[in-house]
């Protein structure tokens, strides 16, 4: 029982859609037994002159959800502490450089041994100080071998 | 020599305030009817005949809300003279979020509720403010995508409002010649 920290592997997955403001890293894979609780990061790293509305903006807040799956639940999202940003006579709670979010799952049960490939939506909407770009999402898959 | 120093400056403050596009790179600006905060159906049509501001916004989006007060003294200042800014809100959450946003900022001209469909339309919409100014023919003078300067967008308003002035008057002078001549 207990958490586990596990380094960050190679896998990077770029915004895909609208323009390359939002980079994730995340492990290359992460792995435990049933009824285990595991923790990883993501990092998510924000291009220079750009912020995200942090997890506790009123608007689009950030947020990684785990998509339903059979092996793992999430307990928890761990987020950094947002910054202030001032624009337009109004204070915003922000994210900007790179940020880490320690993400915690738990294992099933009766989650099936072997290699499961969890999927994570982190949605997120970012402005420089001209203009913001509309709320998106990545999606980002860690596979999680479960042992005996 | 005094020419060339005279021919320079004014390039200087031509090249200082972006022109709008001639007239015959302008294309027709995509027409809708959205509805406004009341309601109210509003066709981009019946804007027909003045210069409008057309701005994509979001309550959302604090770039946006830095314009608004320019937008706000441009419709003051230009109303009476063929001019009116027409704001698209792009709220999801839409009336719940515009029409208490709107009675807290003063703003004194339309907004509509935009959607995905309008901003299709106007090529996708990805970031906001996005702006076009249109003529009186409800052609798009120029398009702003992000935040510009107030004197800018004045200055673009001003070119397409004087322009507009200038043909009714030619419009008369060639009325009277026709007179006299006959």
């Amino acid at each position: 029982m207990g958490g586990m920290l596990l380094p960050l592997g190679a896998q990077q997955i770029d915004y895909n859609s609208l323009r390359s403001v939002v980079r994730l890293t995340a492990p290359e894979k992460v792995s435990g037994t049933r009824n285990q609780t595991l923790t990883f990061d993501v990092v998510a790293s924000m291009k220079p002159g750009y912020h995200v509305a942090s997890n506790v903006a009123p608007a689009y807040p950030m947020k990684v959800k785990l998509l339903d799956n059979d092996a793992a639940q999430l307990q928890n999202v761990a987020y950094p502490t947002p910054k202030s940003h001032q624009l337009a006579g109004e204070t915003l709670s922000v994210f900007d450089g790179d940020i880490r979010l320690k993400v915690t799952l738990k294992i099933a049960p009766n989650a099936p041994v072997g290699r499961t490939i969890l999927t994570s939506k982190v949605s997120y909407q970012a402005c420089d100080d001209r203009a913001c770009l509309r709320p998106d999402s990545i999606d980002i898959k860690v596979p999680l071998d479960i042992r005996n | 020599m005094f020419v060339a120093l005279l021919l320079s400056g004014c390039k200087r403050e031509a090249a200082r305030h972006k022109e709008v596009k001639p007239d015959g790179a302008r294309k027709s600006a995509p027409e809708f009817t959205l509805k406004d905060v009341d309601g109210k159906p509003v066709n981009l049509a019946d804007y027909k005949g003045k210069v409008v501001l057309l701005n994509f916004w979001a309550t959302w989006c604090g770039p946006c809300k830095i314009e608004i007060p320019w937008f706000i003294d441009f419709e003051q200042k230009y109303k009476d003279r063929g001019f009116a800014v027409l704001g698209v809100a792009m709220d999801d959450e839409g009336l719940e979020i515009v029409k208490p946003y709107l009675e807290k900022s003063k703003i004194n001209y339309r907004i509509v509720l935009g959607n995905d469909s309008v901003a299709t339309m106007y090529g996708g919409i990805d970031s906001l403010p996005t702006t076009f100014v249109l003529d009186k023919d409800g052609k798009i003078a120029s398009t702003h995508v992000g935040l510009v300067s107030k004197s800018d967008y004045e200055n673009e308003i001003q070119q397409l409002l004087d322009h507009s002035q200038r043909s009714v008057h030619n419009g008369r002078d060639v009325i009277a010649a026709w007179r006299a001549a006959n």
